[in-house]
């Protein structure tokens, strides 16, 4: 698949911004940086500034610095999907610690409360401290990469469970469900031993316990059909994706052989802002912190925009990760994203466009409609 | 303000509660649209209602599909949609203990009580259908003791994850860098045969400490549940005798168990269908039955009572019901009663479950309908009650048009809210009382 010429830019909203510090540097960091209050703004300042899409980190487990006990990422989307209607919804869900069922039905009920503007930030890496917490062994290393793919796999065979049209509403007949546009999906795992679950309570962690899903969802199909699915390449095989989040344009080129349709660089900034350098404002952010930070692009938004332009061709998107919401957030807003619009650089989400539209993904025929089709 | 209270939830549907409901409403029910759904919850805020009640019940979807069974949106997504779009209601969700571990539901409803500003409820349910399990790998239901023992064991895990976060734990010292004070996060240990749940919930104490929590379950263990822990029991009855008998017991459990029976509400779930006159509302009650579709009232009935009935004809009486199911036990057991009481046949009785699957019917003018909740109430049958309006959106907007104002010139019913959370709107004792 060849390149376009636009730029979605993406924008990571967890808490008081990427930086572990934010919080304690931010003008608004007295308040509640997990709070809801927050949330709405920060999601409702992206999504006039002509955002794409925002994620919605999360982890079981508590980050090494920074505010601990944050919300559920699942539950933080929904609560601004009614206070949106242009910008993508896209929360981190781990693949290894949450029901497919319920991850399944969970995101499908988010693509119908938001109107088709639904995706899944596929989770990855170790998660230690999980299993303790759930109670079942939590598979790591190659293993978690193989109980990804089959999470990854079971959740869309769900989410085709239902064709588009099986619910009726036959008032002739009283059928309000077509049962028979209903479809078991029979999903059976890889994986050894006992499944998990209590039985498994003697089994290694790290083990990949095996599991099985009979279907089919009990949510209809939602109005992208299936979510856009984004992951980091590498953690997801990509013709499982979506969207494959790469951490430097070098890995653009093997994530679009993966089989990824649209690739995302990440990138980490401190803007220039209020006076100040964002280099001056990253090492006093670093200071604070008390713990090494992966390094950030910093400079002025006029860079950035020539950063920006010049990832055209190179990759289909770029996910801002903001160091401080409260103090680069608005300076992409006001000068960095209009200047990508002047340039024809960005797309313009649209109200009632879904965010496959948007991404100019194509709505996916389900799988038993077009499996018909061919017999 | 001294008559005891009222306290009002909407049992939540966008279509109506009759299984024909769809078939006769003026809008085109849609249950995957969340206008609709906010529309149902304004108008339930908008009647001063406490809270809506959001059910889920897995395995409706299984084969054959469970008769009536229209699709609805998951609980935890929905009702965080909705606290964006409400301001005052409380946001009940049913959440199943069999398939769910403590934690994931811990830190669900912790996040929900957050985004509403302390509106949150948890209706702990335990499953009741046979494919309920058809998601998880689970082929057979655990069986009734095995889901209320696993019921009491997430429960009280959940709770343990909740509690360990004290109410000034989170001190955003940005001096000393402390966001979280450690000392006031406690780690969990929670060791049964079910779980083993040690860590700390990555979710801080919500606004209420912890959701408001509910119980639907009316079988003896169901009961042995609520007593122990549920702030809201939530009943199935039609026969006022029997509500206040079964009123009686709540209470009496609930003070066995050390706690306050003034602080644990009892709220029957009543069927409504309200009309200018009382023949129109019968009207109204007639086309509905008129559209019952006989077979699958037969399958809904038989899913209920948990033994196949459809070999039966119309008019065969019914057979007294086996001593237990696997299902739905209080409600098997009613219905049974229900039939015994009023000589129903079978088939009549599978229309009654159309209508109401074993709730109050109320069918008649306003004030017949205020008439007999005061009644109701006053009789020590209820606190309250979970209303369920037969067709939707009509028989909400009815309600709280025209009974609610009823209710409140009686003296029962608030005319302002007093309190933020849901517990406090409730007016349900603080967290912490003494508990043995
Ligand atoms: C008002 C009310 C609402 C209920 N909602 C649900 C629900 O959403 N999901 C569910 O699985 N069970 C629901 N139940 C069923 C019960 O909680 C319980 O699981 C069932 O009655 C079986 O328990 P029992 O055998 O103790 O009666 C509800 C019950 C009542 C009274």
């Amino acid at each position: 698949m060849s390149t376009s010429s636009v730029l979605h830019v993406g924008l990571e909203v967890d808490g008081a911004g990427a930086h572990p510090a934010a919080w304690r540097a931010a003008a608004r960091s007295s308040s509640d940086a997990l709070g809801p209050a927050r949330l709405r703004d920060v999601v409702a300042a992206a999504e006039n500034a002509g955002v794409t899409f925002v994620t919605f980190d999360d982890s079981l487990v508590p980050p090494a610095a920074g505010p601990a006990g944050r919300l559920d990422a699942v539950t933080r989307a929904a609560y601004v999907a009614p206070l949106t209607s242009r910008i993508g919804l896209v929360p981190l869900v781990h693949p290894a610690v949450t029901e497919p069922f319920h991850v399944a039905s969970q995101l499908a009920a988010l693509d119908h409360a938001s109107l088709g503007r639904g995706g899944w930030f596929v989770g990855a890496g170790d998660v230690p401290g999980a299993r303790r917490a759930l109670d079942r062994p939590v598979a790591a290393g190659a293993d978690l990469l193989d109980e990804t793919a089959d999470v990854v796999t079971v959740v869309r065979d769900l989410w085709d469970s239902w064709e588009d049209d099986a619910v009726v509403r036959d008032s002739a007949t009283g059928r309000y469900v077509d049962r028979d546009r209903l479809h078991y999906v029979d999903f059976a795992s890889g994986g050894e031993g006992l499944p998990a679950g209590p039985s498994s309570r003697g089994t290694a962690d790290g083990v990949r316990a095996p599991f099985t899903v009979k279907g089919p969802s009990i949510v209809p199909r939602s109005p992208q059909g299936q979510l856009v699915v984004v992951g980091r390449a590498g953690t997801v095989p990509g013709g499982l994706l979506d969207v494959a989040l790469v951490a430097t344009t070098d890995a653009a080129a093997r994530a679009r052989e993966d089989g990824a349709p649209l690739v995302v660089v990440d990138l980490a900034v401190t803007l220039d802002a209020a006076g100040r350098l964002g280099a001056d404002r990253r090492a006093e952010l670093d200071g604070l912190a008390g713990v090494p930070v992966p390094a950030t692009w910093t400079g002025s938004a006029v860079d950035l925009v020539d950063v920006l332009l010049g990832l055209r061709g190179v990759v289909d998107g770029v996910r801002l990760l903001p160091s401080e919401l409260d103090v680069d957030l608005p300076v992409l807003v006001r000068d960095v994203l209009p200047a990508l619009r002047v340039a024809r650089a960005v797309p313009t989400p649209r109200p009632g466009a879904t965010l496959r539209d948007t991404l100019g993904l194509p709505r996916p025929t389900n799988r038993h409609v077009a499996a018909a089709a061919t017999v | 303000m001294s008559a005891r209270q009222m306290r009002l939830g909407a049992y939540h549907t966008v279509s109506g509660h009759h299984a024909a409901a769809w078939r006769v409403s003026t809008q085109v029910n849609d249950t995957e649209s969340l206008a609709q759904h906010q529309a149902a919850a304004r108008a339930a805020q908008d009647g001063l209602l406490h809270f809506l009640l959001a059910t889920d019940v897995l395995g409706e979807q299984g084969d054959p599909v469970s008769p009536g069974f229209q699709p609805r949106l998951e609980p935890a997504v929905l009702l965080a949609a909705l606290a964006a779009s409400t301001e005052h209601i409380g946001l009940v969700g049913s959440f199943s203990t069999t398939f769910s571990g403590p934690f994931q539901l811990a830190r669900q409803l912790s996040s929900l009580d957050h985004v509403s500003g302390g509106r949150a409820g948890w209706n702990v349910v335990t499953s009741f259908r046979a494919g309920a399990g058809d998601g998880f790998g689970s082929s057979d239901l655990p069986d009734h003791v095995e889901r209320y023992a696993k019921a009491h064991d997430v429960v009280e895990a959940a709770l343990a994850l909740w509690d360990a976060w004290e109410p000034d734990a989170v001190v955003r010292d940005r001096r000393t860098a402390t966001y979280v004070d450690p000392d006031r996060v406690h780690r969990t240990e929670h060791t049964s045969r079910f779980h083993e749940v040690r860590g700390v919930l990555p979710a801080s104490r919500s606004p209420q400490g912890r959701p408001v929590l509910f119980q639907g379950g009316g079988s003896d263990a169901g009961l042995a549940l609520a007593a122990r822990h549920a702030d809201v029991v939530l009943t199935s009855q039609d026969h006022l005798p029997d509500a206040r008998r079964l009123y009686r017991d709540v209470k009496e459990r609930v003070a066995h168990e050390g706690r306050d029976p003034d602080g644990v509400l009892v709220l029957p779930g009543v069927i409504t269908v309200i009309g200018s006159s009382r023949s129109q509302a019968q009207d109204v009650h007639d086309r509905l039955l008129e559209q019952v579709d006989d077979d699958q009232a037969r399958r809904r009935l038989s899913g209920i009572l948990g033994w196949d009935t459809s070999a039966l004809p119309y008019d065969a009486p019914v057979e007294p019901a086996p001593a237990t199911t696997e299902g739905n036990r209080a409600r098997a057991r009613l219905l049974h009663a229900r039939a015994v009481r009023d000589g129903l046949s079978i088939g009549q009785l599978a229309r009654v479950t159309a209508a109401t699957r074993g709730h109050l019917l109320l069918v008649g003018t306003a004030q017949d309908v205020a008439d007999e909740l005061l009644a109701w109430h006053a009789d020590e049958a209820a606190d309250g009650f979970l209303v369920g309006p037969a067709v939707m959106p009509s028989g909400l907007r009815r309600f709280v048009r025209d009974v609610v104002p009823l209710l409140q010139r009686a003296g029962v019913f608030r005319t302002s809210r007093e309190g933020r959370t849901l517990r406090e709107q409730l007016a349900l004792p603080p967290l912490g009382t003494p508990r043995p």
